[in-house]
Order: C-alpha cells, then sequence, then structure tokens
C-alpha cells in the first residue's frame, strides 16, 4: 500500500507547474555554482602560487637589509582548498595572506572584501548557498499543501473512505514527496561532480570524495529538516494559505534572525576588547622597553669610550680599541636582539589572548546558533568539511603561520649583519638563504578528514534531531488529522 | 464606484491572517534593527573620542618622534548616522583606520571575519525588512490578485455591473498599495517614535542633509515595494489559476532577491577580471623593496660619516664640540621621509591602476544587477543614501590618505626641529608634546547632491519597472477571461 | 448492510450534530436523507465513515463496528462525496486506477477501467484528459465510477447530483437503479426532492440532528413530498 502512494505522490505532482519551474531553476542554478566555483578555484590558486613565487623572487634579490627584514617582514600565502569548488565558505572574509615580522608577529591584513568589495555588494553563488536559502524554500514549497491542500480539494476523504491506515498514508507521503524534492538537486549534482572532476587542473583525492559524500550527506539531511518542518505544518493547519505563511516566516527566522540574536547574545556574554586598544597597549609598551634598552646601549657606549680615553696613550692602546669597539658592537647587537625578541613575544602573546577572547566569544555564537538553526549548523558542518570555514581559513592557517614563525625568528635572529645604525663595520651585501627563510615545503597544514568529522559530528546531530522531531510530529499530527 | 472598490480592496486585505502576522513581524523587526543599529552606532561613534585620547597619550609615551611615526595613530571609521536604518555592506568593509609613517593608511578589520554567520541577507535592518519581508508580503497579497477573485466567482459579479474594467484593476491597485505602504510606514513612525523616546541621542545627530537623505530612501523603499506590487498583479492577471501565479512569483522573488545580483558578479568577473590587490601588492611592494635598497644606499655613508664624527667628538672628550644643530635629525627625518615618500609612490600607481579595473567591473556587474533585479537597484540607491555602500569607504580611504600625509609631515616636522650635538644624544628619550588636532582625522560627509545623482538612476529604473508592469497588467486584464 | 444504532454526535461547542440516529438499510436498497443544511445529513455520512468517533451509539456496515474496526468496515463501503475535484494532474483513467488499487483491486486493467468509465456515461475522449479540465458533471460521473469499481456491497454518497443538469442527473440515477439491482445497499443524503422520490426506496427527513420522518416507496405515492417536507421544515 505504502508504494502505491509513493507513486501516487511522484506522478501527480512531476507534471505540475510547480515542480517543472523549480526543477529547470535547480538544475541550472546547481551546475552554474559548481562550474564558476572551480573557475574561481582555479584562478584563486594560481594568484597564490604566482604570489609565492613573487615573494621569493623578492626575498631572492632584495633583501639585504636587515631593517626589511626585521620591520616589513616577509608574506606567506595560503592556496584555496579544492573543495572550495562546493562550499566557498568565508573565503572571502578570512586572510589568504599572512605577514610576519620580526618585532610584531603575524599579521593577517588581507580580507577578499576589503580589497574587492564588490563580493560584498553582491555575495557569493556557491552550492552551499543554493542549498540553504533557495532549496530550503522549495522544500517549503512541496510540502506546505501536501496535507492541507489533499483536504481542501477533498482528496483526503476519499482516500480515508478505503481501507488504508493513516500511518501508511502520512508515511507514503513522506518518502514519495521527499525523492521528488532530491531529484532535482542530486541529479545536477553529480553532473556538475563529474564536469569538475575532468576539468584540468582539479584533483579531487580519495580523501576529497570522501569530504564530498560528507557534505552532500549534511545537505541532504539540512533539506529534511525543513522538508519535514513543511509536512509538520501542514499537518498541523486545515489551510495551505495558512502554513505557507507560518513557514515563510519561520524561513526568513532560521535563515537571517535567529543567528543574528545568536551572535549578539555571544557578544553581550562574552565581550572582547576591541583592537585598537590592544595594540596601543603593546606600542606603549614597546616605547618603555625601547627606552630602557637604549639607555643601557648609552652606558655601555660611554664605559667604552671612558676605557678608550683611558687607553689612548698606551701603545697597544689602538689595537685594543679596535677590538673593545667590535666587542662593545657586538654586545649591542645582542641586547638588541633580545629586546627586540622579547618584544616579538610579548606582541605575539598579545594577540594570542585577543585571540582567545575572540575565539571564546565565537564559540559561543557558534554554539548558540547551531542550536537554534539548521541553516548556521549546515554552515559549520559544511565549511568544516570543505576547509573553507572560519577554523580552516582563518585558525589553521594563523596556527601554521605562527608554527612557522619559530624558524623564521630563530633565523632572524641568527641573521647577524651589522649594518644597524649604531655600528657595522661595513655593510654586508650578501643575499638571504632563502631555503631556511622560506623553505619549499608548504607551511599550511590542513585538518585531516577525522579532525573534520570530529568537528562537524554536532552538526550532523543536530540536524538530524531536528528533522526526527519535526517527522514524528508530523507524523502524530496526522494520525489525528480531521479528514473531512 | 473606484472608491467603493478601492475600500473593499483595503478592508478585504487588512482583514486577513496574512496582514496581521506581517504587520507584527514588521513592527517588532523594524524595532530591533533601529535599535541594534542604534546601538552600533553609538558605541563606534563613542569609541574615536576615547581613541583619540589614548592616540596622544601613546605617542607621548613613544621613544621619539621618528619612533612615534612607527606607532601611528588607529581611529574607528566615523558612522554615518543613516547606518541605524541600512546597514549595507558595512560588515564586511574595514572599520579600523591605520594611519603611520611606514604603511599605506588603511582600513581593516571588518565585523564579518568576527562573526561569519551573519551574511546570508545581510544585516537585520530596516532595509532587510523591506527587501525580504515586505517584498513576500506584497507577493502574498497580489498573487491572487486577480485569479483568486476569478476563482472565487466575485470578479463575475463585480463586472456584471456598470463599472469598466480598468477602474476595477486601478482600484484594485489602489486600494492594495496603500494597504503595503501603510504596512510600512505605520511601523517606520512606532519606530521613529521608539528612537525619540530611548534613542534621542541617536536622532539628535541626524542633520537637515541626513533627514532629506531618510527621505529619498523610504521613496526607494515605496518604489521597490511598487515594483513588487505591479509584477505581482501582472502574472496575476496572466494565469487563471493561482497556484501557479504563486510559484511563478516565488521563483521570480528568488531570482530578484538571491541570484541575480549574484549571478552579475560572477559574469562581470568572467568579462572584466582584473588583478587581484594582493597580486597588485606583491608588485608593488618589490618595486617598494627596490626603492628603499636605493635610499638606504644613499644614506648609509651619510650615516657612517656622522657616526664617525660623533666618535671622533668623543674620543676627543672636550676639544671640537659641535654646537647642538638640527643637522642629525633632518638627516634622519630626510631618510625616513624619502622611504615613506618612495612607498607612497609606488603604491599609489598601483592603487590607481586597481582602483581603474576595479571600477569598470563593479560598474559592469552593477548595471547588469540593477537593470534585472529591483532588489539590487534599491539595495545600491539606498546604500549611496545612507552612507552604507563601497563609495563611502573609497572616499573615506582617499580622505585618510590625504590625513595621512598631514600626519607624516607634523611628525617629521618636529623630528627635524630636535637639535643634537651628537649621535649618542639620539640615545636619550625625548619629551614628545602632541598636539591631538594633527593627529586626529575629521572626515567631510559627501553632499547630499552628490549622493543623489548617484541614487537617481536606480530609482529611475525602479519607477520604469513599476510602470512597465503595471501598463502590462491593464493590458493582460482588458483581455481577461472571466468566465 | 448498513446500520446506526443511537447513533450521537455532541460537537466541542455542545452543539448536537446528531440525536440518537436509529437507522437500516439492507442491500438492494436504496435509502434517502432529506434535510436542511446542517441538519445532521453531512454528520451521519462522517461518522459512518469513521471520519468522526460517535459520542455515543454505534455504526454498522455489514455488521462490523465503524469505529472498533474501521480498516474492516472500509472495505466493503464507497463513498461518493459532494463536490468530486479527485486529483486534477490525473487523467480519469488514472484516478480511477489509484483509488481501486487504494480499494484493494490491483490488476485491473485498463480495459476494465475505460469500460468503468462507459458505463457512468462518461465521454471516451476523456478518459485520459486531465481532471482539472473536466466539467462538474464529468467529475460526478469519475466519481460514481470510483465506486463502481470499488465492486463494494454498500455505496454512500452525499449529495450527488447538486449541480448536474437534468439528462446527467437522469442518467445517474438510472445507474443507481443498476447498482440496487446488483443487490448493493445504496445510502444518499439529498436535496433533490423531485428525484428522491422516483429513486429511493425510503426517505427520511432530518431535522436539528432528528430523524423526524420516514416513508417509503409506497406510502409516498399517495402523499406529496414537497408538501411534506416543507411542513415539517416550518414547525
Amino acid at each position: 500500500m505504502i508504494f502505491e502512494i509513493v507513486k501516487k505522490e511522484i506522478r501527480v505532482n512531476l507534471t505540475s507547474p510547480k515542480v517543472v519551474i523549480t526543477y529547470a531553476v535547480c538544475m541550472i542554478l546547481i551546475l552554474a555554482a559548481l562550474i564558476t566555483g572551480a573557475m574561481s578555484y582555479l584562478s584563486l590558486k594560481e594568484e597564490a602560487v604566482a604570489q609565492t613565487a613573487a615573494e621569493k623572487d623578492r626575498l631572492r634579490n632584495v633583501f639585504n637589509y636587515r631593517m626589511d627584514f626585521m620591520v616589513n617582514g616577509i608574506y606567506l600565502y595560503r592556496e584555496p582548498d579544492v573543495l572550495s569548488v562546493l562550499v566557498s565558505g568565508v573565503e572571502g572574509d578570512a586572510a589568504r595572506r599572512g605577514r610576519i615580522t620580526f618585532y610584531t608577529g603575524s599579521n593577517f591584513d588581507v580580507s577578499k572584501f576589503n580589497s574587492t568589495p564588490i563580493l560584498a555588494i553582491f555575495g557569493m553563488l556557491d552550492l552551499s548557498f543554493i542549498v540553504k536559502v533557495i532549496l530550503s524554500l522549495f522544500a517549503i514549497l512541496f510540502t506546505f499543501d501536501a496535507i492541507s491542500g489533499e483536504k481542501e480539494q477533498e482528496t483526503l476523504k476519499l482516500n480515508f473512505a478505503n481501507s488504508l491506515k493513516r500511518g501508511t498514508f502520512i508515511i507514503g507521503k513522506l518518502i514519495g514527496n521527499f525523492i521528488l524534492l532530491l531529484i532535482p538537486f542530486v541529479l545536477p549534482l553529480i553532473l556538475g561532480l563529474l564536469i569538475v572532476e575532468f576539468t584540468p587542473g582539479i584533483d579531487f583525492s580519495s580523501d576529497d570524495w570522501i569530504r564530498i559524500l560528507l557534505i552532500t550527506l549534511a545537505f541532504v539531511l539540512y533539506l529534511l529538516v525543513f522538508y519535514s518542518m513543511g509536512m509538520m505544518v501542514s499537518a498541523l493547519t486545515k489551510r495551505p494559505v495558512v502554513s505557507f505563511l507560518i513557514l515563510l516566516m519561520l524561513w526568513v527566522c532560521f535563515t537571517s534572525v535567529v543567528p543574528r540574536v545568536a551572535v549578539l547574545t555571544a557578544q553581550t556574554l562574552e565581550p572582547v576588547p576591541p583592537l585598537d586598544e590592544v595594540r596601543k597597549e603593546y606600542f606603549s609598551e614597546f616605547g618603555s622597553s625601547q627606552e630602557a634598552f637604549m639607555n643601557s646601549v648609552r652606558e655601555r657606549v660611554e664605559e667604552l669610550f671612558e676605557f678608550i680615553r683611558a687607553g689612548m696613550n698606551s701603545p697597544d692602546g689602538l689595537s685594543n680599541m679596535q677590538q673593545m669597539q667590535q666587542e662593545m658592537l657586538q654586545g649591542i647587537q645582542e641586547a638588541h636582539d633580545v629586546f627586540a625578541r622579547e618584544m616579538s613575544e610579548r606582541g605575539l602573546q598579545i594577540s594570542r589572548e585577543q585571540e582567545m577572547k575572540q575565539e571564546r566569544q565565537n564559540q559561543l555564537a557558534i554554539t548558540l546558533s547551531r542550536l537554534t538553526s539548521p541553516v548556521a549548523a549546515l554552515d559549520f558542518a559544511v565549511d568544516r568539511l570543505a576547509r573553507t570555514g572560519v577554523y580552516s581559513s582563518d585558525e589553521q592557517f594563523k596556527d601554521s603561520v605562527d608554527d612557522y614563525i619559530k624558524s623564521y625568528t630563530d633565523y632572524a635572529r641568527d641573521f647577524n649583519r651589522p649594518d644597524s645604525l649604531m655600528g657595522g663595520q661595513g655593510i654586508s651585501m650578501e643575499k638571504l638563504d632563502l631555503s631556511e627563510v622560506y623553505p619549499d615545503r608548504s607551511f599550511y597544514v590542513a585538518e585531516t578528514l577525522g579532525e573534520s568529522v570530529e568537528a562537524s559530528i554536532w552538526d550532523f546531530a543536530i540536524l538530524a534531531l531536528t528533522a526526527t522531531i519535526f517527522l514524528a510530529v508530523a507524523i502524530v499530527a496526522f494520525l489525528r488529522y480531521d479528514v473531512r | 464606484m473606484l472608491r467603493t472598490v478601492i475600500l473593499k480592496e483595503i478592508r478585504d486585505s487588512v482583514s486577513t491572517l496574512k496582514f496581521a502576522l506581517t504587520f507584527l513581524v514588521v513592527v517588532v523587526l523594524v524595532i530591533s534593527g533601529l535599535v541594534l543599529g542604534s546601538k552600533n552606532y553609538l558605541e563606534q561613534r563613542g569609541e574615536i573620542n576615547r581613541q583619540r585620547q589614548l592616540n596622544q597619550k601613546m605617542l607621548e609615551s613613544q621613544f621619539d618622534w621618528l619612533n612615534a611615526g612607527w606607532a601611528g595613530v588607529i581611529e574607528s571609521k566615523k558612522p554615518f548616522v543613516l547606518t541605524t536604518v541600512d546597514n549595507g555592506i558595512d560588515n564586511s568593509l574595514g572599520r579600523l583606520a591605520y594611519v603611520d609613517t611606514l604603511d599605506d593608511a588603511r582600513l581593516d578589520e571588518s565585523r564579518n571575519l568576527v562573526s561569519p554567520i551573519l551574511a546570508v541577507f545581510g544585516e537585520v535592518d530596516l532595509t532587510f525588512v523591506v527587501k525580504i519581508i515586505l517584498s513576500l508580503f506584497v507577493i502574498l497579497l497580489t498573487y491572487d490578485a486577480l485569479s483568486g477573485e476569478k476563482e472565487r466567482g466575485t470578479l463575475k459579479l463585480a463586472l456584471a455591473n456598470n463599472i469598466p474594467r480598468y477602474k476595477i484593476l486601478l482600484g484594485k491597485i489602489l486600494g492594495g498599495f496603500t494597504v503595503i505602504a501603510f504596512s510600512f510606514l505605520l511601523p517606520l513612525l512606532i519606530g521613529l517614535a521608539f528612537m525619540m523616546g530611548f534613542y534621542n541621542e541617536v536622532l539628535a545627530d541626524f542633520t537637515p542633509d541626513a533627514w532629506w537623505r531618510l527621505l529619498i530612501i523610504i521613496a526607494a523603499y515605496l518604489l521597490y515595494l511598487a515594483v513588487f506590487f505591479s509584477l505581482g498583479i501582472f502574472v496575476s492577471s496572466l494565469s487563471h489559476r493561482s497556484s501557479t501565479s504563486f510559484v511563478v512569483l516565488l521563483v521570480i522573488w528568488v531570482l530578484f532577491v538571491t541570484i541575480i545580483p549574484r549571478i552579475s558578479l560572477a559574469t562581470s568577473e568572467r568579462i572584466k577580471p582584473y588583478e587581484s590587490y594582493t597580486a597588485l601588492q606583491t608588485k608593488a611592494y618589490k618595486e617598494v623593496s627596490e626603492k628603499r635598497a636605493a635610499v638606504m644606499d644613499e644614506f648609509l655613508p651619510k650615516f657612517i660619516q656622522i657616526r664617525n664624527r660623533s666618535m671622533r667628538q668623543a674620543f676627543m672628550g672636550g676639544g671640537g664640540q659641535q654646537e647642538p644643530s638640527t643637522e642629525i635629525s633632518e638627516m634622519m627625518t630626510d631618510f625616513w621621509r624619502q622611504l615613506g615618500d618612495t612607498q607612497r609612490e609606488v603604491m599609489d600607481y598601483y592603487d590607481r591602476q586597481y582602483d581603474r579595473q576595479q571600477r569598470s567591473q563593479i560598474e559592469l556587474a552593477e548595471s547588469m544587477a540593477r537593470f534585472l533585479s529591483p532588489t539590487s537597484a534599491m539595495s545600491f540607491a539606498v546604500q549611496s543614501l545612507a552612507g552604507s555602500g563601497w563609495a563611502r569607504q573609497r572616499e573615506y580611504i582617499d580622505q585618510l590618505r590625504k590625513f595621512r600625509i598631514d600626519f607624516m609631515n607634523y611628525v617629521f616636522e618636529k623630528a627635524e626641529a630636535v637639535e643634537y650635538q651628537s649621535m649618542w644624544d639620539m640615545m636619550d628619550k625625548q619629551k614628545l608634546d602632541v598636539d591631538i588636532g594633527r593627529v586626529s582625522f575629521e572626515f567631510r560627509e559627501e553632499t547630499l547632491g552628490t549622493v543623489f545623482s548617484r541614487a537617481m538612476i536606480d530609482m529611475a529604473v525602479l519607477a520604469l519597472m513599476s510602470i512597465v508592469f503595471f501598463a502590462a497588467s491593464f493590458v493582460a486584464f482588458i483581455r481577461y477571461d472571466v468566465r | 448492510m448498513l446500520e446506526t444504532i443511537d447513533l450521537t454526535k455532541r460537537y466541542e461547542d455542545g452543539v448536537l450534530g446528531l440525536d440518537h440516529l436509529n437507522l437500516k438499510v439492507e442491500g438492494g436498497e436504496i435509502f434517502c436523507l432529506l434535510g436542511a443544511n446542517g441538519a445532521g445529513k453531512t454528520t451521519a455520512i462522517n461518522l459512518l465513515l469513521n471520519f468522526i468517533e460517535p459520542s455515543e451509539g454505534t455504526a454498522r456496515i455489514n455488521n462490523i463496528d465503524v469505529t472498533k474496526d474501521p480498516l474492516q468496515a472500509k472495505r466493503h463501503v464507497s463513498f461518493v462525496s459532494e463536490n468530486v475535484m479527485l486529483y486534477p494532474n490525473f487523467s480519469a483513467r488514472q484516478n480511477l486506477d489509484y483509488f481501486a488499487r487504494l480499494g484493494g483491486k490491483r490488476n485491473l486493467s485498463r480495459e476494465e477501467y475505460y469500460n468503468a468509465l462507459r458505463r457512468v456515461g462518461l465521454e471516451e475522449e476523456a478518459f485520459e484528459r486531465k481532471l482539472k479540465t473536466f466539467s462538474k458533471g464529468m467529475r460526478q460521473k469519475t466519481g460514481i465510477a470510483i465506486a463502481i469499481l470499488k465492486d463494494s456491497p454498500v455505496v454512500i454518497l452525499d449529495e450527488p447530483t447538486s449541480g448536474l443538469d437534468p439528462k446527467a442527473a437522469d442518467e445517474f440515477v438510472h445507474l443507481l437503479k443498476e447498482l440496487r439491482e446488483e443487490g448493493r445497499c445504496i445510502f444518499m443524503s439529498t436535496h433533490d426532492i423531485f428525484r428522491s422520490k422516483g429513486l429511493a426506496d425510503r426517505v427520511a427527513i432530518m431535522k436539528k440532528g432528528n430523524l423526524v420522518m420516514t416513508r417509503t416507496a409506497e406510502e409516498l405515492e399517495h402523499e406529496d413530498l414537497e408538501a411534506l417536507y416543507l411542513d415539517y421544515m416550518r414547525t
């Protein structure tokens, strides 16, 4: 009996204008999103590779002044993840370039939106967006009159004038309509993925395919949530118009209002001091530390001059003087490096503290919105699996760069070019040893599959649980539904 | 006769559940949007004064003027008061201005990085309410405007009277739009009343210029709703079944609100690609490094000369002492000034190049979007007027760059006036007397004229769309099969 | 066979929809229930089909208690509603096919469907046309075809001739008589006093939930049904 109902659900809707129009729209959009995603990925990757080459080139040819290396630092570029073809995540907002200087640690100053506001103005159209916004709306469109509509057209009565269990009917409906909803999603997805896989320059590893599978599963669960919500409301109301209104409001709520409220709550509960205060704190400390350092240098210099003046009149005084001068300068150099190193560590510490506070706030915002909005839950799961979310683009990148800082600062500290203003016998024109400063290996360590899954498992659970609850309510509501 | 139809339309619409629900939701969201916007505005505005005090203190604690230049000043971007009404793309734009002698003036730290979830439909502000909620309400109101009456049989009934067809349609239009305007304007008034009660300081910041801008923004909102309204009536007059017109309108809504804006970007990126800012920066940076190396080459001999002379002075003891002079300061300042200038020249060149390319891409995307999607046209107009778009940001950065020049001049002026006897004197901490006026940035807002002329084309597009759809509905309705 | 024993329905708002209805209709009999709107005709039908639960009493189809064993009971009944709308995107045959399967008949051939549609007088070229293109008469006929195809001993109809033109209504009456000859039990509610007179074996009038009058066909030959009806309505 269930099979009859499933068949009928599919057949009845397959030729309706609603289905024809939405199928066409989905087909076009999903293919377009995947193809443009691929093109974006390729151009971003090309850019990162070119940037890295240019940076190495610059380091090879220009760096012979200490100040440049220490103060202006070096740039590190991150290549986009291949899965950004499906999920662009926060690629627009997050850092793709990190900068390391000796004195201020790591900086991440490039936001695609800042330099390409066009993305902010128009927004990104990726697969994730299509599922999140458009397909969820279609899910509601397919279900809002599933029950209330049959009541209105009096076929519900006719169905139950037969030997038909209510459970059978509702489950048949649930299955049939969900298949209808999945078709315009899965078919173009498979087609699109095949097209992308065969595009030169794009390669999905087996790890990537597993991630793609998981991402698809997340999308399906997400659609199930809105689908079951639609069924539920349809089984709780008598008139399709009412069910649609309610569902539309819920949809707007979940996509916009709830996440906003979650962020607001997090900001209130875990406030973060503004960045400018933190940086000023650093610069004030820098000022006074520098003062202390300069004083000690001055003392040493005075000492030396005293010694020299005293020894000026001795026969081997001159040669001693040279040596003493050398030693003094060496000493000043070392003291300077200690001071600079300390300030660098202090800078790192300060930014770390700031980041931790921000991290706590973000975590709270994430948790709150995940629990209250399926859109947020989907976002996090999918961004994490595609490694294009806040965690990967930001934290993982920053962690990788910070790990790299150690080798950079070690090298810089040993990089003893006595051409500072305070001393040095001459200016060394030696080039940097690039292999030490900018190793060929990729500094960026991406998250493993296990880690991604572990992090996103809660979102899967939340989506599944929400969908289950809605389905249960839908079924129970239908068991008591007035079919007249 | 016309009046009868209009009144019936109004009564019929207002008594529905959809009106009540929408009205409730609109009031709640308008008030929360205004509250949120006000809080953010006040917070950011308040920050600025505090930051200026801190800037002064921090600069004064620096070792010398050159160090002060490196430390620079940090100030929040001054928000425009109308961001309380429309947040635009402000969440994605940099909010912190960094000005120092080392690097380009820049606006960094956008909000989205901190809270990335915000970005599906943008901030929940007044524009959101109009863009999403009210446009959906309009669709719900109009999808069965004609096909519904046909299905209920009331259309035949109405036309069995001495009333011409066009009057029925006109009555529907006037009545319907009155309801829509009312469902927006009343909550707006309630919101403004709320502001007067609780956030009066924000209203106090409204210059006459700002009030005019707000008025035009409201006109843009109403034009936007008129487009959807006329579209709804038109589609309803084309189909005989409400369910079909409903699906069609919903799909069109999705297209207008979410798809077309994004597609225009993707398309114009293909048609007019340009090198990203980071790519240009890399090129620029390489050039800057080379030029800086050249400057270093030029100055090093001078440093060595001064250093040797200072060493000789120190060894000779009392004899041959120089009088304290600004020679050393001038030389050091000149060095840093040249470093700054080389960087600025290079960056200006690349910035101008970037600006040109970016502007042509944005303009192409905007043209496509504004003519194909009323949502884009409305967003552009409102963002221009509310100062929440890219235009004001660009203007801000431009003025900030000019300010950086003033800042650098101030710092260098002070630096080169310091008198030293020998190089060793540079190791003494200076007392810095910082004039807060010269290290604080004042932004001059764009005039109403500039802003309005930019918004005019978008408003004209909206008006044109409405007229076209209304005209089309009249034509369609005259030939509508009422049986 | 169809039977109600003290069948009562009290709604949540206190209104008495049906007050101790007692009737019995055997196979080979046509029973017409007359009454104003809200008199309780539809309530009786809803109770017989287990769309609502009775406050008191029982309803039985072929001796099976409809409330206690609805699934079994509904095996033996088919229903034609007042507004036959069916699935608009399905053709007549497709609608028949679906409901036949629901009714337990899975292996009917296309010809059998067509025969049922022919029997009810639907024009051939409409068999594969979508329901949304059908006039009211055509839809009514399709509804009856569904009932015929189920081949059930009991047939319940709710205002089946409302809105039909005289010819269609006549064909309909003819069809019902055929079904009666086949030994089925036919229970219908109607406003059509004129047709009930020539069709029903028994006629009953309901008023405010009560059965106020019953007449057999013979008795009606000597009485004016309309006058009787209006009389009862007035008091």
